[in-house]
């Protein structure tokens, strides 16, 4: 497989719960879609793909005012699916990482930076802020966060935020996980480095207007 | 990992521009040619019909004076490297006529499937078959790759096990993109693309 990595960009499902008639990753953040503001972290990476399935083709306009050379993969049958199966569609025929980046996360500019910069495998995580956590058990090793379990019960520090850089045979073995989500497979391969970042994720409306007070020191004044 | 077989459409894929209405402007058809090609990208007129159409309004045009208008035609030249470098695992599929695209194949270097004329001397008489791109594919390697951006090309894509619609010319026709299992707007991304299958 090819060294380095590949950025998939998860924009396929429909959002139903926000109630916007068009995917989250094409909500406005104060005065860019979200996809517009997390393309804007990705210009010195140099293999994106973004998986697209409910209004594709107002996903991929909206892409296209702001990069060309973007592998779209389509994810048909996204009603029926989730993001594993959307995340393994990005990373077929990628490089040996891939960075995975839901289009209804918005991360803080200066935590993506870091987070593109860095080596090897990780999970990205939070402080507890969504409605339906994946909380993440934690253990330090060499003085780094190290996650050892999921749950979705017992309340921890930290929640995984959903981006992710794995080893992308990783993601090409879980093919028996079909209706699994993409902690269900990242589970079998803990304990897995951590990193901490900022971030808001949109599920309800609620989730809208935190993420617009929250990003407004750093987009609104812009 | 395995080694993919790849097909491309012609028109609008591996040339930067349509074949059949620089064709049509020698003969000052451009109106007629445009309505014709639009009408066929988008699906409204099934290929076969539309291809007759538009090679009724050319083939009063001597052969080698189309061939020196097809030769003239730009080309994708990051493809054209690319079909050159991969020779041994590529075909060019296209719905356009043997007779005016042979030289641009011979100078291309690569195989070939096309719609077959019937000819005497340097006349076009007309089409004997319309290509089939499905069957011309039925007979290549696997894993086959397909990349097209015309409405014709979805039964190509259809068949493949990677198919791309390519949009670096115009937008991919509609069709496409409901059985393409990829979309790629840039030349330069495509190659790289596929240059990793």
């Amino acid at each position: 497989m090819r060294p380095g990595k590949t950025v998939v960009m998860n924009c396929a499902g429909k959002g139903t719960r926000l109630g916007f008639g068009h995917p989250k990753c094409l909500i406005d953040v104060h005065g860019e879609p979200l996809i517009g503001r997390q393309l804007a972290c990705l210009g010195a990476v140099d293999e994106v793909r973004v998986v697209v399935g409910f209004q594709a083709q107002r996903v991929i306009d909206t892409v296209l005012r702001y990069r060309r050379d973007v592998v779209f993969v389509f994810n048909h049958d996204f009603a029926r699916t989730n993001a594993l199966a959307s995340l393994r569609l990005g990373a077929r025929f990628g490089r040996e990482l891939t960075l995975s980046l839901d289009g209804d996360l918005l991360v803080h500019p200066e935590d993506l930076a870091r987070a593109l910069a860095s080596d090897g495998e990780w999970l990205g995580l939070g402080e507890v802020l969504t409605d339906e956590p994946v909380y993440v058990h934690t253990a330090d090793r060499a003085g780094r966060p190290w996650v050892t379990a999921f749950s979705r019960t017992e309340r921890t520090r930290f929640e995984w935020t959903g981006l992710t850089q794995v080893a992308s045979e990783r993601l090409a073995a879980a093919g028996d996980l079909p209706a699994g989500h993409v902690y269900h497979c990242l589970e079998r391969h803990l304990p897995l480095p951590s990193i901490v970042v900022r971030s808001r994720e949109v599920d309800t409306l609620a989730d809208y207007q935190a993420l617009l007070d929250w990003s407004q020191p750093f987009y609104a004044a812009a | 990992m395995e080694r993919h077989f790849f097909c491309f459409d012609l028109d609008g894929t591996v040339t930067s521009e349509e074949l059949l209405p620089r064709i049509a402007s020698a003969l000052g058809m451009e109106p007629e040619m445009a309505r014709l090609t639009a009408s066929a990208m988008a699906g409204d007129v099934p290929f076969e019909v539309s291809l007759r159409r538009r090679v009724e309004l050319l083939k009063g045009l001597a052969i080698p004076r189309v061939q020196e208008i097809v030769l003239g035609v730009g080309l994708n030249q990051e493809l054209v490297d690319f079909l050159r470098r991969e020779r041994d695992r590529s075909a060019i599929v296209t719905g356009n006529l043997d007779c005016w695209i042979e030289p641009l194949m011979a100078r291309l270097g690569v195989r070939w499937f096309s719609s077959v004329t019937t000819r005497r001397g340097d006349q076009l008489l007309g089409i004997e078959r319309v290509l089939s791109k499905a069957e011309a594919c039925r007979g290549l390697p696997r894993p086959l790759v397909a990349v097209g951006d015309g409405n014709n090309d979805a039964e190509m894509l259809e068949l493949a096990d990677v198919a791309v619609a390519f949009g670096g010319v115009h937008p991919p026709a509609e069709t496409l993109l409901d059985v393409a299992s990829h979309a790629i707007y840039s030349a330069g991304e495509l190659c790289r693309f596929l240059a990793a299958l």
